[in-house]
């Protein structure tokens, strides 16, 4: 069912976004925001975010209250959670159902991004990971020559510092190979790129593209 | 004999180096996202400080400025979970491009009691403007109540710019120093190859050994036809390999008869996957999906890899991730495959399997091989012929015997002369 | 004198790392510490270490429970050495970078000098207190690592796989250093995948194999039994292949081997 096109997606994404900034009844935003709902358990991905989820959540009453204290009317304050966690829903659903490389493709494709900055969205995802069991590896190291994490929040700010520094030069150091390495890979060939991951737009998004324009247009106009 | 030291005239132009930089730099800044403390849902925005220093030690145009912000921005909007995740689609962009303009017209290069302040002030006013957009932003289209506007969040950038501050300052000189140690005139004369005369025939199998910081990377990267401003660069030479005159050719047409696995391969797997790697190599020379398809699962193969193309690079073991980089260089069919150091991480067992890879690649595929070695028990029987550098020259280059007994009798590097060889070199000495 | 006793440790309760493992390391000793990739070698010292908790069993330094001891706590004790210098590494010069454990575990000023200037002397790095730690080479950046370790005055040093990427001098530079501490009354726990290391300055060594404790006795004990090397899933050290080819009999390292030539030469004459 969640076989749209990444472009699609994003599409879907920012409309319900849209949305939710130009309605300014709380009752259809809650609407929006049980649509999305919906649409996020039947993708199967709850399990993926529904940590996030919850958090925001939280985060989103944590919202509500405070613009209640800070004296703004029911109606407001409702309308002001609903909206953050809606459009923060739309994008934590689209990344979940989209590849990154589907993303990337789409960017550059349709949305005329020059390559080397898709390509660095992904290489950053792709060295996260790595880059955190590092970090892991230098706490290890701190802690076996002595370190005990203290109780003092600047104090362990600074603790950070440390490890900030050789990460940061391992980093550079790092950057060099990995400049030989594309470089020898032909990446800044000027000559046209291929991208294995499809994003041509079907039938099937257009029509879904179609739906849910009118309908927000329709429910802007109402609303 | 000739001098390769510069076939580009400008050092930096068209270098990669910022991509690599700014990736490897926003992958740190996302860590310490996640690891820093958050107060009250708002954690410390470490991607500024990152690009920021990124921007700093390369210098960039504006415009690449706000490519490497856009960056920023949709790294930000794809593992944050802020409350306006958009908001930083507008922020990040904006403020790269002036960091971007501030460092290349180095408006604050200057010195404050003989200490330059350039990065505490870069650092500062960008996450001021970052921090100050995206809060605004967040402000007007969530309809936040003024009051947290003016004396929750803006104090919040305020106090996030003067970390960001300090951070920035104590980080930009040690970094910069290593940035541009290869740009240091001293330092490029250590690591320049002189008096290199070396013939590698078509479908031999060579090996290179060496102290550490003898040369064999650079020999290697030489061959390969990396850019020379990386790394010292090699002079009165003739390196012919696979009958291809080395110091007379474009570096182009060197990287796509040359393929090289380096020392650290991890920073060689750039994608998600397996699949998506070796795809990378095909869609850089524009080939059909068809074709990629068809090409990569020959290569996974080869390398005994088939069936993981959807696995996570990440997940791999060190082996795995060799062999994962050897398939990406096989995929494009260079003649001649150059590796450094390929088992130096890897346990016995792995070695075993690489080498094994590497005779059939070069007695089943008819693969030039030429591979920097320390460990020489693994490569007696696929070996045939071995050099031995030292201090940036090439000191011979033979059959595995006549060099390791050119190593005993000279004594250099002879602490890698297998035992069994060391013995029967003794003993031969004795008889005489 | 350290003792393990059904010292058990699985990933998420499911697969077994370690299962009910019993050694005890007497002071003074080298042990290596062997076993094929997987087989939980790095896994127990991170245990001993208190860098992991294992699931139950139990643990002792002297008289001191350590089982559930934390690796802030053992630092005075044991020293750990990393496999990977590069990530080991962090302070602005050398001479921080020694000083650190020492600082953390309270030593005075002078006291922290002193302990900088013994490490830095016995590994070999005296004069290079001011530079940069990520721009020594690899083997200095090892042997900084150890004398990191060393500053904190341990009795036992860990070694995880420490001569992985070095070249022939340095690794032969690092075994020197190894010997010679040990020498000085240090106990050594090293893992390693490379029994010529073992066969040479091991006093005793431990096979893991799937967790298991396989093997625990003295390296002649091990590598004279040709079958029981391979069933464990190790190689011979190659002073044993070549005294083999030579019909020198057992020849665990490079100076028997020497000897027993020597012998057979003068015997010939």
């Amino acid at each position: 069912m969640f076989n749209f096109a990444a472009l699609t997606k994003i599409i879907l994404a920012l409309i319900i976004s849209l949305c939710s900034i130009l309605i300014n009844d709380s009752n259809v935003l809650f609407g929006l925001l049980m649509i999305e709902l919906i649409v996020m358990i039947s993708s199967g991905k709850i399990n993926k975010i529904g940590k996030a989820v919850v958090m925001l959540g939280i985060f989103s009453l944590l919202l509500y209250g405070i613009q209640l204290l800070c004296g703004s009317s029911v109606e407001i304050s409702l309308i002001s959670a609903l909206r953050m966690v809606i459009m923060s829903f739309s994008v934590m659903l689209m990344l979940a159902t989209t590849k990154t490389q589907q993303i990337t493709a789409a960017l550059v494709k349709q949305c005329y991004m020059p390559y080397s900055y898709a390509f660095m969205v992904t290489a950053v995802l792709r060295f996260v990971p790595d880059i955190l069991a590092e970090s892991q590896a230098i706490r290890e190291v701190q802690a076996c020559r002595g370190y005990r994490e203290s109780a003092n929040p600047f104090k362990r700010l600074m603790e950070y510092m440390i490890i900030i520094k050789p990460m940061v030069f391992r980093a550079i150091e790092r950057s060099e190979h990995m400049a030989i390495s594309l470089e020898m890979r032909g990446f800044s060939r000027t000559n046209k790129r291929t991208f294995m991951a499809e994003t041509k737009l079907q039938g099937i998004d257009y029509s879904v593209l179609l739906v849910a324009t009118l309908s927000s247009a329709m429910l802007v106009s109402l609303f | 004999m000739e001098n390769k030291t510069a076939m580009n005239k400008n050092q930096n132009e068209g270098s990669l180096r910022w991509i690599t930089i700014t990736t490897l730099l926003l992958a740190i800044g996302v860590i310490l996202r996640m690891i820093s403390p958050s107060i009250g849902g708002i954690s410390l925005n470490w991607n500024i400080v990152m690009y920021c220093l990124a921007i700093m030690l390369c210098r960039p145009t504006p415009g690449q400025g706000l490519g490497i912000g856009i960056v920023a921005g949709l790294v930000a909007t794809m593992t944050s979970k802020a409350a306006l995740p958009y908001a930083n689609l507008v922020s990040e962009p904006i403020a790269g491009y002036l960091c971007a303009y501030m460092a290349s017209k180095r408006i604050f290069d200057f010195k404050l009691v003989n200490v330059n302040v350039e990065p505490a002030f870069m650092a500062f006013i960008t996450t001021i403007i970052s921090g100050g957009i995206f809060v605004t932003v967040t402000k007007v289209i969530i309809n936040l109540p003024i009051n947290i506007y003016l004396y929750a969040m803006l104090p919040t950038v305020g106090i996030m710019a003067i970390l960001g501050m300090i951070v920035g300052q104590i980080l930009y000189k040690p970094a910069n120093k290593i940035f541009n140690v290869s740009n240091n005139e001293k330092n490029k004369n250590k690591y320049t190859l002189n008096h290199m005369n070396l013939t590698i025939n078509k479908g031999s199998f060579t090996v290179v050994t060496g102290v550490n910081g003898s040369g064999k990377t650079t020999l290697l990267l030489t061959i390969a036809g990396a850019r020379i401003n990386y790394f010292g660069g090699i002079k009165n030479s003739k390196l012919i390999v696979n009958d291809i005159d080395i110091m007379h050719t474009e570096l182009a047409e060197l990287n796509h008869q040359v393929g090289m696995v380096m020392a650290d391969y991890e920073g060689q797997l750039v994608t998600e996957t397996v699949g998506d790697e070796i795809a990378f190599s095909l869609e850089n020379l524009g080939l059909e999906l068809n074709e990629i398809l068809k090409k990569r699962s020959q290569v996974l193969e080869m390398v005994g890899l088939s069936g993981l193309e959807d696995r996570l690079i990440t997940s791999l073991s060190g082996g795995q991730k060799q062999r994962l980089a050897i398939a990406t260089v096989l995929v494009v069919d260079s003649s001649i495959l150059v590796l450094d150091e390929p088992i130096a991480a890897i346990d016995p067992e792995g070695a075993i399997e690489i080498y094994s890879l590497l005779k059939e690649l070069n007695t089943k595929y008819h693969k030039t091989i030429i591979v920097a070695e320390h460990d020489l028990k693994y490569i007696s029987d696929c070996v045939t012929q071995l050099i031995v550098l030292d201090n940036g020259e090439l000191k011979y280059a033979g059959t595995m015997d006549e060099c390791l007994s050119f190593m005993y009798h000279s004594k250099v590097y002879a602490e890698a002369i297998p035992l069994k060889s060391k013995i029967y070199l003794e003993l031969g000495d004795q008889k005489c | 004198m350290l003792k393990l006793k059904d010292i058990n440790y699985s990933y998420n309760k499911k697969d077994k790392v370690l299962d009910c493992i019993t050694l005890e390391i007497h002071e003074g000793e080298i042990v290596a510490i062997a076993g094929r990739n997987g087989s939980g070698k790095t896994t127990l010292t991170r245990i001993i270490m208190g860098i992991m908790n294992a699931d139950n069993g139990f643990m002792q330094l002297d008289d001191n429970d350590i089982t559930k001891a934390i690796p802030a706590d053992m630092a005075k004790y044991i020293g750990y050495v990393f496999q990977n210098p590069d990530r080991q590494l962090f302070a602005s010069s050398v001479f921080e970078e020694v000083a650190y454990a020492p600082k953390k575990l309270g030593f005075n000023g002078k006291e922290v000098d002193a302990s900088v200037k013994k490490a830095l002397d016995a590994t070999g790095l005296t004069g290079l207190e001011q530079h940069s730690p990520q721009m020594l080479s690899r083997g200095l950046k090892q042997r900084l690592a150890i004398a990191s370790a060393l500053a904190a005055k341990p009795r036992i040093l860990i070694l995880d796989e420490p001569t992985t990427g070095q070249d022939c001098r340095e690794r032969t530079i690092l075994l020197r250093l190894m010997r010679k501490f040990n020498l000085e009354g240090m106990t050594i726990i090293l893992v390693t995948h490379d029994m010529d290391i073992i066969a040479e300055h091991a006093h005793k060594v431990v096979v893991l194999e799937k967790g298991l404790l396989k093997f625990n006795g003295t390296p002649l004990e091990l590598f004279s039994n040709e079958a029981l090397t391979l069933k464990l899933g190790l190689e011979l050290p190659e002073a044993v292949h070549v005294g083999e080819e030579y019909n020198l009999g057992i020849c665990l390292t490079p100076r028997e081997l020497y000897k027993k030539l020597e012998e057979r030469n003068h015997s010939h004459v």
